[in-house]
């Protein structure tokens, strides 16, 4: 009796002080009079942001006396309905550090704070797609957001973390291969990705061919990928939307690091204008790979010349409590030359200038100007034929849009337009001797406009709908000159009967209603089923006839011949979470309906190209799957294994032979790979070192072989296979990273070693033939543009 | 041929030169789906030579030609004037004496098989643009080297000067054929009887393809390789180098061009990706069968010059020469068999000598 009295003495001390130890932690705050009691609910709002940036947090929870209230929105806005009195809120996000209140509040008020980052200690480790709660949370499915902090602990080429390579590790997403720019979301191409830098629509993102994207991570705060199904508010491609998210400089204090790699070197400083008030971001990377030619015994490569850089300037100013602005400039610039015989060069520029206003306490308004510049250019030094092609696009985007939240649901509304100018695709001759004929070809301009209403509402706890209308139109601009083809022919340049000389003003018009809709049921608080559909339309389009994109593809607009891309993607996904939030599980389904996909004829011609419609075709898209994902959110060892089944095809069955593939009959797309798995894992190794390693494995893409040959004139001629029929071997490959924190004491620096294609596989970027000599037919060979393992080493010095 | 390689390559090409072991063979197990189809090339030119069709079915490899014998093959004017050909070997027919070729108008080739089967051209309009070339070449020593071995061998270039003219609507391409004396290996006998003479011809570098677009070149001296060769026992007398040049339309032009892609592809992410290469000849009364080949109409030029021994500063191992007291039977058989030589003849041409 004795011990069982002293037991529940213990016990008793133990509930009657630990709240009161965790009150000591908690902040107490008062709100209004507490004699003039109001009946009825009252309104709770405000704005969390980073401490450090001064950026809005998103997906920050305010629990309210034990139970969820509810998150704040791309704004960090936040909006409880709660009874006067006393209570206890708890502030919880996924990468700071948690905050405690006790408020008494007795009329509506208005409360701003601030997070801070947590320490690097464990979190910066945590490796995972999103936030554990956010899993099964979430509204729409088959939306991937990865923190910045959790992306560098993935192995990465040249030991920089890049945000496409990251991607490509994600369920749902592949690649044509190595030395592909973009990415494949769901069976689409690659043109149907949107890429916005908050919001503001990117082209031109990868430097060398495909191996970086040119958004330097250390200036990310998280992006998200809509696989689908985006909100309305998100439109302009018609397969998936990459919404990159930058940070602000710090407003408190000045910092800054540089790094120095065996390939680049980088360098970041921040810091306030004006302490609290104003902020600046400067981000700088710059290749330094030609020291490596040098080394190269071939005189033609100690000769040739590889350069690529970019930069991003940020300043951002908080007006006041309310009013918020920043702007924005990311430059890049590719420079490829071999010896003094050809070479490619790509540039892209974007500039934005993005302002954010609390209207009132529940409306805000963001908007959004924003200008970009695409432009590219190959050239040659061959004697007579010498020539140098440019060709580019220039843009102008403006987007406003408000929000409207209130208690947990949320509804958007805004309108966006983009005025599109293509460059002339000019040539000219590149030397003295060269005898080219300068010439350009004129071509399009357009606009893109859309309205979108999105609303996302929680009428139950177990019940979520997010959805909306987003109503996109297009205009093909004058002047132009638009050619009239016979009908009874198929589109070419002999079949072209008369022209059309368009003024100013619009040539063609086309218009789209994009209904998107996803809801989440929970079954209970660790498990859910999510469906979506989503219709997406498509104005502008990647031209390119190769087996995959290029830095150098053309951007062509949608004309009288060139109908929009439309897509009809749904999907269904069951979510689980178990052993507290330890593992998150989930298995996705996908279709997906395209219209109006661009293809190509056989040996399409494109560049300077009066009458680019006679080169393309217009198909159908089908593509579906089923994604897997298995992710361990804590402990010492973090990370996923994601596994992806899924069929890419695509149907040319035009009114002409001309206008067919393989006889108008379903053909696997250059992106058809159905079996797709990865491995992402992170071991933290005391105290500030880390360990991660990656795995992943994808089918081989599709290719045409030959089936036979045939003597053309004494030429011995292969016949090739209809389109895609064979697929060039599977690709497997183990990348390994080390980053050690702290190398010499005095100073706050970390050393990464990346080990890149660690097993050196030779894995095929393309099967080809080539015949030698005179021997009686064509041998076929495998390609590997990296067909050993690259090792990389960096050394960064953090100054704060 | 190289540098086209590297420009088509770009990266790819700088990713070998420091990382030489990107390449590796590879076997493609073919499907059942690769079908026999129909392969005619027919060319006709203002000259009286260069004017043959081949009429052959799709083959496994080059050593395994499969003729297609017993067709009617003719071509016919814009103006009605009709040209027939004859089989002279399995599958070739060549054009036999008539009325002279006009530049300007148009030309369609038929071709009726012992079946019936019927097979129609698209017609070619010959065109009235023609250049002149000056030739010149080059002799090098070279070491070839593969995985297993390295040998040094000895190679000629050959190039073409070529004055283009302004700008304008014309399309050339050039091809390389080599005639040579073909020395037999010449036996002692009591009446001291030559061997029969022995005049071989071949094209030279096939899979080179040289075109121009007169579109997008303004007047200037084009200089190009356009054919290169081992230099090797068929060089030991007298041996032509000749380089016609061909007027063709555009539709040939693009055809060739397409030719040239498919024989330069090198899997590099700038390649366009290699496909069946559609002709202008259909069969008439199954327009779903797919004919491969193509029918053209060119004017010609032609430039030529030759080498002997004395102009190659390098020894040539002879093949064919007499060795006292060697068996008949460790003669290899193209030196006792003119007819064992490529296109082959006992009739030395009037220009030759």
């Amino acid at each position: 009796m004795n011990i069982l009295y002293k037991v529940f003495l213990v016990i008793a001390i133990c509930f009657i002080y630990l709240p009161i130890y965790a009150q000591d932690e908690s902040v107490k705050l008062s709100f209004g009079d507490s004699t003039l009691t109001k009946n009825g609910n009252i309104t709770f709002t405000g704005t969390i942001t980073n401490m450090t940036t001064g950026e809005p947090l998103q997906g920050a929870h305010f629990y309210v006396d034990g139970l969820v209230g509810c998150a704040t929105d791309q704004f960090g806005r936040y909006f409880l309905l709660m009874e006067p009195g006393k209570h206890k809120l708890a502030l919880r996000h996924i990468s700071m550090e948690p905050k405690f209140f006790v408020i008494s509040i007795f009329e509506s008020s208005v409360f701003n704070t601030t997070m801070t980052e947590k320490a690097f200690q464990l979190e910066e480790l945590v490796v995972s797609a999103e936030g554990p709660a956010q899993n099964i949370q979430q509204t729409i499915g088959g939306v991937s957001t990865i923190k910045i902090s959790q992306l560098k602990a993935v192995p990465a080429l040249a030991g920089e973390p890049d945000l496409m390579k990251s991607i490509q590790l994600l369920p749902g997403v592949t690649t044509v291969g190595e030395g592909s720019a973009g990415f494949n979301v769901r069976g689409g191409r690659q043109d149907q990705n949107l890429m916005l830098l908050n919001e503001a629509m990117l082209i031109g993102s990868s430097h060398a061919i495909g191996f970086l994207s040119t958004i330097n991570t250390d200036v990310v705060e998280e992006f998200t990928l809509y696989k689908g199904a985006a909100p309305a508010y998100l439109g302009g491609r018609s397969a998936s939307v990459l919404n990159v998210r930058t940070r602000s400089g710090s407003f408190e204090k000045w910092q800054g690091n540089f790094s120095i790699g065996s390939a680049l070197s980088k360098i970041t400083a921040e810091g306030p204008l004006k302490k609290d008030k104003a902020s600046m971001l400067f981000a700088g990377r710059i290749s330094n790979a030609n020291w490596l030619l040098k080394q190269v015994d071939n005189p033609d490569v100690r000769s040739s010349n590889v350069r690529f850089n970019d930069t991003y300037t940020n300043v951002s100013w908080k007006i006041n409590q309310k009013n918020f602005i920043d702007a924005s400039l990311l430059t890049s610039s590719d420079y490829f030359r071999f010896a003094s015989q050809f070479g490619y060069s790509w540039n892209s520029l974007l500039s934005s200038i993005n302002m954010r206003n609390l209207i009132h306490e529940n409306i805000s308004i963001s908007t959004i100007a924003a200008f970009g510049k695409f432009e590219n250019s190959y050239f040659d030094y061959e004697g007579v034929k010498s020539a140098k092609i440019t060709n580019g696009l220039t843009y102008s985007q403006l987007k406003s849009s408000a929000l409207f939240a209130w208690g947990d649901h949320t509804f958007t509304a805004g309108a966006e337009s983009i005025l599109y100018h293509s460059d002339p695709e000019k040539i000219a001759p590149n030397t003295a001797e060269s005898t080219v004929v300068k010439n350009q070809v004129q071509k399009e301009k357009g606009r893109e406009s859309a309205l979108f209403l999105a609303f996302e509402v929680l009428p139950w706890e177990w019940l979520s709908i997010s959805g909306g209308l987003r109503t996109s139109f297009f205009q093909q601009l004058g002047p132009d000159t638009v050619f009239q083809y016979a009908t009874n022919k198929a589109k070419a340049s002999n079949s072209i009967t008369d022209t059309i000389a368009y003024d100013k003003g619009v040539i063609q018009s086309y218009y789209g209603f994009e209904p998107r809709l996803s809801f989440r049921v929970s079954i209970n608080k660790n498990q859910s089923i999510k469906a979506g559909y989503a219709r997406m339309n498509q104005y502008i389009h990647a031209i390119s006839n190769t087996s995959s994109p290029t830095p150098i593809d053309l951007w062509q607009m949608s004309t009288a011949y060139i109908a929009p891309q439309l897509s009809d993607n749904f999907s269904l996904g069951y979510f689980l979470n178990f052993k507290s939030d330890l593992y998150s599980t989930s298995i996705e389904g996908f279709y997906r309906m395209s219209k109006n996909q661009v293809e190509y004829k056989d040996f399409a011609s494109l560049f300077q190209n009066h009458h680019l419609e006679t080169e393309l075709l217009s198909g159908l898209g089908r593509s579906y799957g089923v994604e897997f994902l298995l992710k361990k959110n804590r402990g010492k060892w973090t990370g996923w294994i994601s596994y992806t089944w899924s069929r890419a095809f695509s149907k040319v069955d035009g009114q002409f032979q001309e206008e067919k593939i393989n006889q108008g009959e379903w053909f696997a797309s250059n992106y058809d790979r159905p079996h797709a798995a990865s491995m992402v894992l992170t071991k933290k190794i005391w105290p500030r070192s880390s360990f991660g390693i990656t795995t992943t494995y994808i089918t081989g893409r599709p290719f045409s072989a030959i089936d036979n040959y045939y003597l053309l004139n004494g030429a011995l001629i292969p016949n090739y296979s209809d389109r895609n029929l064979y697929r060039i071997p599977d690709y497997f490959r183990i990348d390994l990273t080390f980053t050690a924190g702290n190398v010499f004491r005095r100073i706050e620096d970390s050393l990464n070693i990346s080990l890149y294609n660690f097993l050196g596989r030779q894995n095929a970027y393309s099967v080809y033939y080539e015949r030698f000599a005179n021997r009686p037919r064509f041998n076929a060979y495998k390609l590997s543009l990296l067909g050993a393992m690259l090792p990389s080493i960096s050394y960064t010095v953090t100054i704060k | 041929m190289m540098l086209k390689a590297m420009q088509k390559n770009g990266w790819l090409f700088f990713l070998l030169m420091l990382n030489s072991q990107c390449i590796e063979p590879i076997t493609i197990k073919l499907s059942d789906n690769g079908k026999e189809q129909m392969v005619i090339y027919g060319r006709i030119t203002d000259q009286d030579e260069s004017n043959y069709v081949t009429v052959y079915r799709t083959i496994n490899d080059a050593n395994q030609p499969r003729p297609i014998s017993g067709a009617t093959v003719t071509v016919t004017a814009d103006d009605l004037t009709t040209y027939t050909f004859q089989e002279s070997k399995p599958g070739l027919y060549e054009m036999q004496p008539g009325p002279p070729r006009q530049p300007g108008h148009s030309y369609l080739l038929n071709i009726t098989l012992l079946n019936g089967t019927t097979y129609q051209s698209k017609a070619e309009v010959m065109p009235t643009y023609i250049g002149t070339d000056s030739l010149t070449y080059s002799i090098s020593e070279e070491t070839f080297e593969s995985a297993d071995f390295s040998r040094l061998l000895h190679k000629l270039y050959v190039n073409t000067k070529t004055e283009l003219p302004i700008k304008g609507d014309y399309f050339l391409r050039w091809e390389t054929d080599e005639v040579y004396y073909w020395n037999l290996t010449d036996f002692p006998d009591p009446f001291n009887t030559p061997p029969p003479d022995c005049i071989a011809s071949d094209r030279v570098d096939p899979q080179r393809i040289n075109l121009i677009n007169g579109n997008l070149v303004n007047e200037g001296t084009l200089n190009q390789l356009v054919a290169e060769r081992e230099l090797d026992y068929t060089f030991k007398s007298r041996h032509y180098l000749i380089v016609r040049q061909f007027s063709i339309s555009e539709n040939s032009f693009l055809y060739w061009n397409n030719v040239k892609t498919l024989l330069n592809n090198t899997g590099s992410p700038f390649d366009i990706p290699p496909a069946t290469l559609q002709g202008n000849i259909r069969n008439v009364s199954d327009t779903d069968e797919q004919v491969l080949g193509y029918f053209e109409a060119a004017r010609q030029s032609n430039k030529r010059f030759f080498l002997v021994p004395g102009f190659i500063p390098y020894y040539i191992e002879p093949l064919c020469d007499y060795v006292p007291g060697q068996d008949i039977n460790r003669y290899k058989p193209i030196c006792l068999d003119c007819g064992l030589m490529p296109n082959s003849s006992n009739t030395i041409p009037p220009w030759f000598m």
